[in-house]
């Protein structure tokens, strides 16, 4: 017999009216798919090749001697020129600037945002505006998601027929899981045979990547590690109510991708979440949060996403102009953003942290 | 390119061995006799193709790559170390071997490799005739063909390295040609097993000192006999009772028999299936060939922590609730395991776990034995009979319906057990089904890729069982039952006495097995390690008979 001393404590499986842990393997800003494009009356935003031709344009260069009539460039050196050609088309007192750290340098392109009547989220103001969106799933009205409009009609980020996201999000999901943690949802019961009652719910993170099963989904039931950061450790009460978990209002922190998004600070947040009998769980996450953070991680990357038809100083602009949440004190102007995410997870077992304050407690313990 | 240059001379190679013989002793051919004694014929095996890697990374180092497209293995009553015996190489396989032979020598005589392996650096270039080179060709031909070269094979491997080397202008490229060529040569591909002494009124005699060497390198390690084992075959101490003795203690002793004793369970529970099983991926996602593997190893583990590390009773494999788990594994089972990443952790499933039949409710013995979209309660009853308790149960007619077993949307069978119920009562599929149905039928809470259930198409599912007329329920029930059967512990003795011995067991053989090794495994508390000292130590182990010559 081995004795395996761990500073993690196994949670058996859930059985009736014990906690449901599920990890959360898609987050993604959610949108409504539209057959006929109604969310974009106007038209989607330029295709890839477009914003070069107008950056070489506005910059008065010619755009034949860089694209071909496909928009694509004729060869490495011209793309290294085109690069720098679009990087540096902001002007400030008259000189180069980099449009992507000074985007206000570049003037406003007004790309073309969504509309449409229905966008998914919740009614994070309290009002409800002919703006606002009507969630198709609740019928609930002056929903608030303004940070989906800012991207639906970019061809990258714009929703797919179900059950496909946006190319965006597909692709970054995909990436996100197969590279770092998913964020971990604990239900403190779950049980079917009960309906209307109180839950605490907490939103964490865990320390493991996922193994996946065959469809390329997280494998259900596999164990996870639960990171103690109390940074991460999000509990807020919520009601289960016809297999729909919702949330009270409550701020949720969560880090991110290091890469594009480091970290998530959701305002006055709330979660609404069907639990499936399969041993999965689809829902809606919405909140406030800041702007800036979202043209960062656009910036981060600039040229790469302009190539494939992504105004990155336009969503800056964007960004501004449709945040709708906590304005700044001083400029009044609005610092935040409403906002819905799509969420889906799978049931897993975790490992939580032990109380480690007694280490010799702790070497004691048989696990087993 | 030297390949072509081994090849050149390999038949060379062939007629100047067949001028001298390589072993001593006469052959007397005779008149049929009945043989009395435990005792089985010298067998001719190929060699698997576990033990051609293990070979090669024993005499050369673990970072030699062997692996190769070999010629598929055949099982012969229940063990693949049987059927290699009657392994044929067609002429694809011929080119399989040549190619992989290539593939061993061109890293032996590489620039990372040769300093150590080789060695020495003469100082005329080309010429090979060194005693370095030499001694290393002699060197190795004596590991490769578990025997010292004759002065005949060590003269034709030298002027085949000479001739490679001036052909190639590359002294390595000889040493390598001459590599190739051993490595093709059926002297390495074979286990040959020669008699030293045949007594013509009984037709008996032993092995020789260097095929009894292999005959117990090969049991106990899975692998040719390193250079101690051969030295003392070489030096007659293995003739002798103390010699041998100290031989078999201290490959016991080795952790070299961990290899062996994988490689012997691997065998005796078909592990070689996962090659070719597939899962209905749509209806068990969480099963992989990454599963596959991770199902394998956890079996194997378990194995030797409870016969190796611990000298565990061979019984409890049957009812062991320790086992090792991966995330995939715990994620089958539903068990939270410990592995932080997808490593392996230990594991103990509770007193109240459902998996009590240690071995039989791994995934690797309830997958194995499935189909790709349902369990079988057949499939596994059978493998129950055949592999564990060494019963055979025949193969079924070829014209049978298996219709109504197969529709498990039928809303009136909507268990296995109904389904099974009902093809039963089919006069030519009861006799077949009434010894494997009440065994398999106890496993069938566990699904086709091992996770537990306890419905069917939402009927709860009955796992009552039967084990030659003890009643039980479920897989514990199971494991208590085959844990107390005595056929379960004659038949890994038997079983094992045949991996080693490789053949089937005779007459007399059986016989020896029932009044001597078995009273003897249970005095030693039902222990692998003594029951393959008392394998190695039997009569049969070094003894053989020669088969009738008319």
């Amino acid at each position: 017999m081995i004795l395996f001393v761990s500073a993690f404590a196994l949670v058996s499986p859930a059985c009736a009216n014990e906690a449901a842990y599920f990890a959360i393997t898609r987050f993604w800003v959610a949108g409504v798919y539209y057959a006929h494009n109604e969310d974009c009356p106007t038209g989607k935003n330029l295709h890839e090749g477009e914003i070069a031709k107008r950056a070489l344009i506005e910059t008065g260069h010619d755009p034949n001697e860089f694209l071909d009539r496909d928009g694509a460039s004729y060869s490495q050196e011209k793309d290294a020129q085109l690069m720098q050609i679009i990087t540096f088309r902001g002007r400030i007192d008259g000189k180069p600037a980099n449009a992507y750290a000074f985007p206000e340098s570049v003037s406003d392109p007004h790309i073309k945002t969504g509309s449409g009547k229905y966008g998914y989220g919740f009614n994070l103001d309290g009002k409800t505006k002919s703006s606002d969106f009507i969630d198709p799933e609740t019928g609930e009205r002056g929903v608030d998601n303004n940070l989906y409009r800012v991207y639906a009609c970019n061809s990258h980020t714009r929703q797919l027929p179900p059950p496909q996201q946006s190319v965006a999000a597909d692709f970054g999901s995909e990436a996100y899981l197969s590279s770092y943690p998913p964020y971990i949802l604990e239900i403190s019961s779950l049980d079917e045979k009960r309906d209307d009652y109180d839950v605490t719910v907490t939103i964490s993170m865990s320390l493991d990547t996922v193994v996946r099963d065959a469809s390329g989904e997280a494998a259900q039931e596999q164990t996870l590690r639960v990171d103690p950061d109390p940074r991460w450790q999000n509990v807020v009460h919520g009601k289960m109510k016809n297999g729909v978990l919702t949330t009270d209002v409550f701020d949720l922190n969560l880090p991110g991708n290091p890469e594009w998004f480091p970290e998530y600070h959701f305002k006055q947040a709330r979660l609404r979440l069907r639990v499936l009998p399969e041993g999965k769980a689809t829902g809606i996450l919405g909140g406030y949060h800041d702007w800036l953070p979202f043209y960062r991680q656009m910036a981060i990357r600039g040229t790469q996403w302009e190539l494939i038809g992504d105004d990155v100083p336009g969503t800056y602009y964007a960004l501004k102009r449709l945040a709708d949440g906590y304005p700044d004190p001083g400029s009044g102007e609005m610092t935040a953003i409403s906002s819905a995410f799509a969420v889906k997870a799978v049931r897993v077992l975790i490992q939580k942290p032990k109380d480690t304050s007694s280490r010799e407690e702790a070497q004691d313990e048989l696990v087993h | 390119m030297y390949l072509a240059v081994a090849m050149l001379f390999a038949s060379a190679t062939g007629r100047a061995q067949s001028q001298e013989p390589f072993f001593t002793g006469t052959v007397h051919t005779g008149q049929s006799v009945s043989v009395t004694a435990p005792v089985g014929p010298p067998a001719l095996r190929l060699l698997t193709a576990s033990q051609y890697k293990a070979t090669v990374a024993d005499i050369f180092g673990s970072d030699i790559n062997a692996d190769g497209d070999l010629p598929p293995e055949i099982r012969k009553d229940g063990l693949l170390a049987l059927g290699s015996a009657q392994t044929t190489i067609a002429p694809t396989g011929i080119e399989e071997y040549a190619l992989l032979a290539h593939k061993v020598a061109a890293q032996v005589i590489d620039e990372k490799h040769r300093n150590n392996l080789i060695g020495c650096a003469p100082s005329v270039p080309l010429k090979i005739t060194d005693s370095c080179t030499k001694g290393f060709i002699a060197t190795a031909g004596r590991l490769l063909y578990r025997r010292p070269l004759t002065s005949g094979e060590l003269k034709t491997q030298l002027e085949l390295a000479q001739k490679g080397a001036g052909i190639l202008k590359d002294r390595y490229a000889g040493i390598g040609a001459s590599l190739t060529n051993m490595l093709s040569s059926p002297q390495f591909l074979y286990r040959w097993e020669n008699p030293r002494v045949i007594r013509s009124t009984s037709n008996e005699g032993e092995l020789d000192s260097y095929s009894a060497a292999q005959r117990l390198s090969f049991f106990l390690w899975n692998s040719a006999p390193d250079a101690e084992l051969l030295s003392a075959a070489q030096s007659g101490k293995l003739d002798t009772s103390s010699g041998w003795n100290r031989q078999v203690d201290r490959l016991l002793a080795s952790p070299r028999l961990e290899l062996g004793l994988r490689a012997y369970f691997e065998d005796m529970l078909g592990f070689d299936g996962f090659k070719s099983l597939s899962k209905d991926l749509v209806l068990y996602p969480k099963y992989s060939s990454i599963l596959g593997v991770d199902a394998k190893e956890e079996t194997l583990r378990t194995i030797i922590d409870l016969l190796l590390r611990n000298g565990g009773d061979y019984r409890d494999l049957f009812i062991v609730k320790d086992t090792f788990l991966t995330k995939r594994l715990g994620a089958v089972y539903g068990v939270p395991t410990e592995a932080a990443s997808d490593t392996w952790a230990p594991f103990k499933f509770s007193d109240r776990d459902p998996r009590g039949a240690g071995i039989l409710t791994h995934a690797s013995f309830v997958a194995l034995h499935s189909h790709p979209g349902r369990s079988s309660a057949t499939i596994r009853g059978r493998a129950i009979r055949e592999l564990l308790l060494c019963q055979k149960v025949p193969d079924p007619p070829g014209n049978v319906n298996f219709n109504l077993v197969q529709d498990t949307s039928n809303p009136l069978y909507r268990t296995a057990r109904q389904r099974l119920q009902v093809h039963a009562t089919e006069p030519m599929c009861a006799g077949c089904h009434k010894l494997t149905d009440p065994v398999g039928l106890s496993l069938e809470n566990f699904d086709t890729i091992g996770a537990h259930r306890t419905e069917e198409n939402g009927a709860v599912i009955d796992a009552s069982g039967q084990l030659d007329g003890v009643k039980f329920e479920g897989a514990n029930g199971l494991g208590k039952a085959m844990h107390d059967s005595p056929a379960a512990t004659a038949c890994v003795a038997e079983k094992l006495y045949e991996y080693g011995v490789g053949h089937s067991v005779n007459k007399a053989e059986r016989e020896w097995l029932k009044t001597n090794l078995g009273p003897s495994f249970e005095q030693e508390g039902y222990r692998i390690v003594p029951l393959l000292r008392l394998i190695a130590m039997s009569p049969g182990f070094r003894a053989v008979v020669n088969p009738v010559i008319r």
